[in-house]
């Protein structure tokens, strides 16, 4: 794949960091070449960016948005969102600003305030919150633990004693939902430095994690009876999010590539609403990258096809990215990718510019709302991310955070500011990233050689995951007995389902715990092919490659496979066999 | 003053509740840990509430009433999530799982977090500083066994209901303020109250239905409630908080066709220094309106984030303060007795928060309520919200377990209980010594973080002269509030329920926040801007 244009040039700037070169818009157009050139923000621009700019406030629940934060660049000679009020919810449409927070505005220079409901930071019985984090490049767990740093924030650090942009104070009191200033400036140069989006007047709210953003942006898009569409496979808490608002998942047929622009584009115009007893739905929810539960990546070549059928059908995307940065290097049969010992990141504009371009990054109409998490690049239990997107769609997502999850907790900010602003900046978060893509590149080689050694060829087929954690595994139906002794008919949902039960059971008996296909598709009981996902996330080596060998004695046993056979043939062929 | 009569009653009443030989007390609380085995406290499991609630506990207790005819269809349609219903299998000793979709902790780049926190008993802000212990939470302290909790479990995804280990702490501490009168009664944690009312609420409400409240209410709890096509009804109040006999003449009165609703069943009521009234509902009110609940089948939606900032008897501006609670026991005594702790129906959602007693930044709260609604509740949560954060959940534990324990953190509560009394005479001594009575009129607080002033606008000149209205009034005080460099909230700023006539004005302050002087001067300058915008003469004591 081509890298991103955008990319190329930010890579140009970047490995001249150690000569700063100021770059202006003739010398990018001049790298770019062909491409006309938009200014790139890199992430040695920040710093002389920061030192022209405001800093973010520190004062207790202080409003900020990404509009403070945005280079001039990012802001200049693009075009603004367009409105998508036709798509939101009546729900949404009817939030209002609270109307306390509009008696703030009558605060002055000495005005003494008995209006608000905030307690008083004495009464936090914290006086300092400290954490011991990795320091750039060492990101090991063993050296962490030895050489990791401990930073602290004390309850005053930002309010009284300027020291610092977050403090305990500041985070553990109420706050404005999209999250405290010096977070949404880390996330908004962030999300310049790698989507760059190409409208000016996107913006950032911090969320408690994908889930919940999910969840509200449900209740923004869908009202009863409506269909969201989906890879035909996804996702089951998306479903299971889905089907208690009344609305259901439509699948949209997939390759390895993903989700089929042709069949979104079929679906949408084919559509009949008396048939389908529903409206022509608008609203995309999709994982482009790494896709759970079949690890498919979208290329973007793909992105710009499905990004094209949602302009021409004026459709919503929610853009669902948690695996995003587990892009892996490719996989190459019977090789271990090594983790360089100590770690050796590469350059952030060669890491950048091998990452497929997001739908953020190409979406000229501000039609997509793009979900963030620190769940799986950070951890899960921090229950923060952010969403970016067009400022309508942001702001009622603001309003509709402000009376239920309110913001992500304080701990968690605190924690997450001093480990991305105060100890790794954007240099050190992005080499950590790479350090992720390459555990999980090893972890991902390991998984994928385990099946092509234990699981029976014949019958099982995949192709090995580009990005995130999961390995999804095909298993020929037509191998099956039951196949054969119908004489060849398709087998029923009911077989196919007992067939798939079956397995997991043998699994399970064994000790080994696999995901069942089934509970990933987006329409129930409409499974043709059999299918079961691996993670290659959390277990260790051996006992990866132990529980990869079980299953392979599951799907033989209840395939009928004679493993002395198999050797011969597998001998043959590949010479994986043991 | 005398004592509020709520606290009389209590103390009456409550004394009995002691002698129940099986009520869970302090003394206790171990006896029935070592019985209930140890906590399974790895990475997502789930929680045995059954074991922290002690296996015989309350088997003499009636069960909860069924809701399912008061449950919406989405609340109904919700089912366990099939992932976490399989991490069941993850209990199975060796057992590997390629399943879940869970990194692993060696990625997480936290090798441990530490916090300062106040030694027991020294709880001010000064003492902490300079002498306050850092306790510290590792990586790996649960496979260590060093504690039941650590970064590796709290940093990972959890169950809907919370850690095993934090849950089992607000189980013990439900039941020793509480102790519910119902065998299945349940607790689940939320990412706090504001995010739990929002979940309670699409549990119970759907497009077109009422739900009742206090005719003064938090805004937030309006705005949360509307856009879900849902309407509030004020119940009136007097300095008791809501009148029993106002709802069941609320509910008797229904009139489907005039209202365009259903007969409202769901009751969302902030009965202990309610917001913006300040009010309390002492313990005989609690059950008036209890008995009213059972006669109509209410649902009670109990939110409670100010509970435990009831505060000592007012004793009036020149008179001696009343001595701190002298145990842990008379302190429990002297809290006005929950709807949680009368519900024998198991028609009580009780929302605790540590938003007003910790820190709001927690995010971190608790409903309790039957087994029924806690299952519905946190596969809600499964899909929205999760679970609170697990940074939040293990200082908290850190703090509330392991540091405190449960006498440390009912002697937090005292504390904040004497700064609450400290700051609340304040505002009234302020109140006393600068405001013209005659206009302003003002029942003390018993509890929260509010005041309550009601304004006699029908003295305003201008009304008097019928130049100006009610609301006209109200705002050129606001206005002149802020000229003068004070600010507080409009007491309509709080109607609940839209299109009602309104003939009486408010305005509310909070003593929460403000340094003790700051409160005083507040006032003084309120004082002045009421002065004269009635047209007063500005007070000898240089008050304008």
């Amino acid at each position: 794949m081509a890298p991103h244009a955008e990319i190329e040039v930010a890579g140009f700037t970047d490995t001249s960091s150690v000569v700063k070169v100021e770059v202006n818009d003739s010398a990018q157009t001049k790298i770019s070449g062909m491409t006309p050139a938009r200014p790139v923000f890199t992430i040695d621009d920040v710093l002389p960016h920061r030192q022209k700019s405001k800093p973010p406030p520190t004062i207790v629940a202080a409003f900020s948005d990404a509009n403070m934060f945005k280079s001039k660049g990012c802001l200049e000679g693009k075009p603004k969102a367009k409105s998508f009020a036709h798509r939101l919810t009546a729900e949404s449409k009817s939030r209002k600003p609270s109307s306390l927070k509009g008696a703030m505005k009558y605060f002055k220079q000495g005005t003494i305030s008995l209006c608000g409901g905030l307690p008083s930071s004495e009464y936090f019985p914290f006086e300092e919150l400290s954490a011991k984090i990795p320091t750039a490049p060492e990101f090991t767990e063993a050296q962490t633990a030895t050489s990791g740093k401990s930073y602290s924030s004390g309850k005053h650090d930002a309010t009284r004693d300027g020291k610092a942009l977050l403090d305990l104070s500041i985070a553990l009191n109420y706050g404005q939902s999209m999250g405290p200033g010096a977070l949404i400036r880390f996330l908004t140069e962030h999300t310049e430095i790698v989507h760059s989006p190409p409208y000016s007047d996107w913006d950032i709210c911090m969320t408690s994690g994908s889930t919940s953003a999910l969840d509200v942006a449900l209740r923004m898009f869908t009202e009863r009876g409506q269909y969201v569409l989906t890879e035909e496979y996804t996702f089951s808490s998306a479903i299971e999010t889905v089907v208690p608002l009344w609305a259901k998942m439509l699948g949209v047929k997939m390759d390895a590539d993903g989700m089929l622009p042709d069949d979104l584009d079929n679906i949408l115009s084919n559509w009949d609403e008396k048939a389908r007893r529903a409206p022509k739905p608008f609203l995309v929810y999709t994982v482009p990258t790494g896709q759970n539960p079949t690890a498919s990546t979208q290329s973007l070549q793909r992105r710009k096809q499905i990004y094209a059928v949602a302009e021409k059908h004026d459709l919503f995307i929610l853009e669902d990215e948690p695996y995003y940065f587990l892009q892996m290097d490719p996989f190459v049969s019977g090789h271990t990718h090594a983790v360089s010992s100590p770690f050796e990141p590469v350059s952030v504009a060669d890491f950048l510019s091998n990452l497929v371009p997001s739908y953020l990054s190409i979406d000229t109409s501000g039609r997509v709302l793009r979900l963030d998490s620190f769940s799986k690049i950070i951890a899960p239990g921090s229950r923060a991310g952010w969403v970016t997107g067009a400022p309508q769609v942001i702001e009622r997502f603001m309003r509709h955070n402000e009376v239920s999850a309110q913001t992500p907790s304080g701990f968690s900010l605190i924690a997450l500011y001093n480990l991305l602003e105060e100890n790794w900046g954007h240099k050190g978060f992005l080499e950590w990233l790479m350090f992720i893509r390459a555990e999980y590149t090893r972890r991902r080689d390991i998984i994928v050689n385990a099946c092509e050694e234990h699981l029976p060829s014949e019958v099982c087929s995949w192709v090995p995951p580009k990005a995130g954690m999961f390995h999804w595994i095909h298993v020929d139906l037509t191998r099956h007995p039951v196949y054969k002794a119908k004489g060849g008919k398709q087998i029923d949902v009911a077989s196919l389902l007992e067939i798939e039960d079956s397995v997991f059971t043998s699994c399970a008996e064994q000790g080994v715990l696999i995901a069942k296909g089934s509970w990933f598709r987006a329409q129930k009981a409409t499974d043709t092919e059999l299918f079961f996902r691996t993670t290659f996330a959390a277990a260790p080596a051996d006992k990866m490659r132990e529980a990869i060998e079980k299953v392979g004695v599951a799907i033989r046993k209840e395939f009928e496979i004679d493993i002395e056979d198999e050797i011969v043939v597998k001998g043959s062929t590949n010479g994986h066999a043991k | 003053m005398a004592p509020p009569a709520a606290i009389e009653v209590l103390a009456e009443t409550d004394t009995s509740t002691f002698t129940i030989p099986d009520r869970l007390t302090l003394q206790s609380v171990a006896k029935r840990r070592a019985a209930s085995g140890k906590v399974n406290a790895g990475v997502a499991a789930a929680a045995d509430v059954e074991a922290f609630k002690g296996a015989t506990q309350h088997l003499h207790k009636p069960k909860a009433k069924r809701w399912d005819h008061r449950l919406t269809t989405e609340a109904k349609a919700r089912k366990a999530s099939s992932l976490k219903n399989a991490a069941r299998l993850l209990k199975t000793p060796g057992l590997i799982s390629l399943g879940g979709g869970l990194p692993s902790s060696e990625y997480f780049p936290f090798d441990e977090v530490s916090i300062k926190v106040p030694q027991n008993g020294q709880f001010s802000e000064k003492a902490t500083h300079e002498h306050g212990k850092v306790v510290t939470a590792g990586k790996h302290d649960l496979a260590e066994d060093k504690s039941l909790f650590d970064v590796a479990t709290a940093f990972q995804y959890g169950q809907g209901t919370g850690s095993a280990q934090l849950l089992r702490w607000m189980i013990e501490h439900t039941e020793l303020v509480h102790d519910p009168p119902y065998q299945d009664w349940s607790s689940t944690m939320s990412v706090g109250s504001t995010s739990a009312t929002d979940m309670a609420f699409r549990m119970f409400c759907k497009p077109g239905d009422w739900v009742m409240t206090e005719q003064f209410t938090f805004p937030s709890m309006v705005e949360t409630v509307r856009p879900m096509g849902v309407q509030v009804a004020g119940v009136p109040m007097d300095e008791y908080g809501m009148r029993a006999d106002a709802l069941d003449e609320l509910l008797f009165n229904w009139n489907e066709a005039e209202r365009r609703g259903p007969k409202p069943f769901v009751l969302y009521i902030v009965p202990t220094g309610q917001n913006p009234t300040g009010a309390t509902q002492p313990e005989q009110r609690r059950r008036d309106i209890y008995a009213i609940a059972q006669k109509h089948d209410l649902y009670i939606l109990e939110d409670e984030p100010y509970y435990f900032l009831q505060m000592q008897p007012y004793t009036g501006p020149d008179s001696p303060d009343a001595p701190p609670p002298a145990s842990h026991e008379d302190f429990l005594k002297s809290l006005v007795p929950s709807y949680l702790s009368m519900d024998v129906d198991g028609r009580v959602m009780r929302f605790d928060s540590f938003s007003k007693v910790i820190a709001p930044g927690s995010r971190l709260g608790w409903i309790t309520a039957s087994e029924q609604i806690c299952d519905r509740y946190r596969m809600h949560a499964d899909f929205s919200t999760q679970g609170a954060s697990g940074m939040s959940q293990l200082i908290l534990f850190k703090l509330l377990e392991d540091h405190w324990g449960h006498e440390g953190y009912l002697d937090w509560l005292i504390h904040i209980r004497m700064e609450y009394t400290a700051r609340r005479n304040t505002i009234l001594g302020a109140c006393e010594r600068y405001l013209p009575k005659d206009i302003v009129s003002w029942v003390p607080p018993m509890a929260g973080m509010f005041h309550w002033l009601q304004i006699d606008y029908t003295k305003h000149p201008a009304y008097v002269a019928r130049e100006k209205t009610m609301n006209e009034i109200e705002d050129e005080i606001f206005l002149k509030n802020v000229e003068h460099g004070t600010l507080l909230m409009k007491g309509s700023w709080f109607y609940g329920e839209e299109g009602v006539e309104r003939d009486v004005m408010f305005f509310r302050a909070t003593y929460a926040a403000a340094p003790f002087e700051k409160i005083d001067e507040a006032i003084r300058r309120f004082a002045g801007s009421l002065r004269e915008v009635f047209g007063l003469e500005a007070l000898a004591n240089g008050s304008h």
